[in-house]
């Protein structure tokens, strides 16, 4: 019955968990397990707005495109939902047609050590399109081959953080910028990548992996619990951009980069975890001095300074 | 710490109907703030490394 819903909880200890680069793959369950929420609640709210706002067709062919919907979890769905909600705001028509999906995107599969990585990849897909450009034409089985090799290097140097992985990723958008990377908070399981330039070096790939699978958890989080309450217009200094960013911008940064700092930690590339360390370590700092992090925000920056202390 | 996100996880869609308006637009609060504002979780591209 709906009356007996419960809301989404995460401790304070599961948040130190979630921020912790090895996440326990359990927690990321749950997470995904929000998100599944969120698109269910966020179909509703879009069917109410067609039913209240557009013509009687319109909610017709709405109810019969949500009749044939058979992946709610998709990270797709919230994305079309995003696009949706925007075009209701701006009186544009809702593009119903592009919730279905009537294409095969090519398939990726990679494993090392009994640990596997399934992924769609996906060029085409319009409601993802504001990742970035896409990389034309796909080359599907150089991506088998560069993602082959990025996989069993997570898995033999990093499985934990593998695992997480694999429980969350479940399509790459792979952009035409290289070395590239994007995602959206309305995207749960989609990585926007670009092949680094260089090929035959596996852990830029698999740090892209790494550092787009921290956005994704670090959003799903946002879904659940607010971890700032700057004002909008307020600007914060950011180790990786020259402009400065919104607070939500330097968490993103801090977040992703914490984990791309426990990747390269006690390699050969000592300089890459070097610079990681340094600017997570700025990023702390500033966040820390802010004002603009609220409870759950200020547990996720002290652990994060305390991994970055015991790293040091 | 409590979410305003309802778990709907394992409702059917057609069950959402119940919801009444608020309590659907409180489930989303932390959802939704971003179209108001802040576009940071909306669509996030790292820069060149």
């Amino acid at each position: 019955m709906i009356e007996a819903l419960a809301p989404h909880q995460l401790s304070a200890a599961e948040l130190r968990g979630l921020t912790h680069p090895q996440t326990d793959p359990a927690l990321l369950v749950r997470l995904r397990r929000g998100e599944v929420s969120k698109h269910k609640l966020l179909l509703e709210l879009v069917r109410r707005r067609v039913r209240r706002e557009r013509p009687t067709s319109a909610a017709a062919h709405l109810e019969e495109a949500l009749s044939s919907l058979n992946d709610v979890a998709d990270g797709r769905v919230g994305a079309w939902c995003a696009g949706a909600l925007a075009a209701l705001d701006a009186g544009d028509p809702v593009n119903v047609g592009d919730l279905l999906h009537g294409r095969a995107p090519a398939r990726l599969r990679s494993s090392a050590d009994d640990l596997a990585l399934e992924v769609t990849l996906d060029a085409g897909d319009p409601c993802l399109e504001r990742l970035g450009l896409t990389a034309e034409p796909l080359d599907v089985a150089l991506w088998q081959r560069e993602l082959d090799a990025a996989w069993r290097l997570l898995v033999t140097r990093h499985r934990r953080m593998a695992e997480g992985i694999s429980v969350t990723v479940d399509r790459i958008v792979p952009l035409a910028a290289r070395p590239g990377g994007a995602t959206s908070g309305w995207a749960f399981g989609t990585v926007g990548i670009g092949l680094p330039v260089s090929r035959a070096e596996p852990s830029r790939l698999a740090e892209s992996l790494v550092h787009e699978h921290r956005h994704l958890v670090l959003s799903a989080i946002m879904d659940q619990v607010p971890l700032t309450r700057a004002p909008a217009a307020r600007r914060y200094p950011s180790p990786w951009r020259r402009e400065p960013r919104p607070i939500d911008g330097v968490l993103q940064g801090c977040f992703a980069h914490l984990a791309v700092a426990a990747f390269w930690r006690g390699g050969r590339d000592t300089a890459a975890f070097e610079g990681a360390y340094a600017d997570t370590a700025a990023a702390t700092a500033t966040l820390a001095a802010s004002g603009a992090l609220t409870e759950a925000g200020q547990v996720i920056v002290e652990e994060a300074r305390r991994l970055l202390d015991s790293w040091s | 710490m409590d979410s305003p996100l309802l778990d709907v996880a394992a409702s059917l869609l057609t069950d959402l109907a119940e919801l009444d308006d608020a309590a659907l637009e409180s489930a989303l609060t932390h959802v939704l703030t971003p179209l108001d504002g802040n576009a940071m979780r909306l669509w996030q591209q790292d820069p060149p490394a």
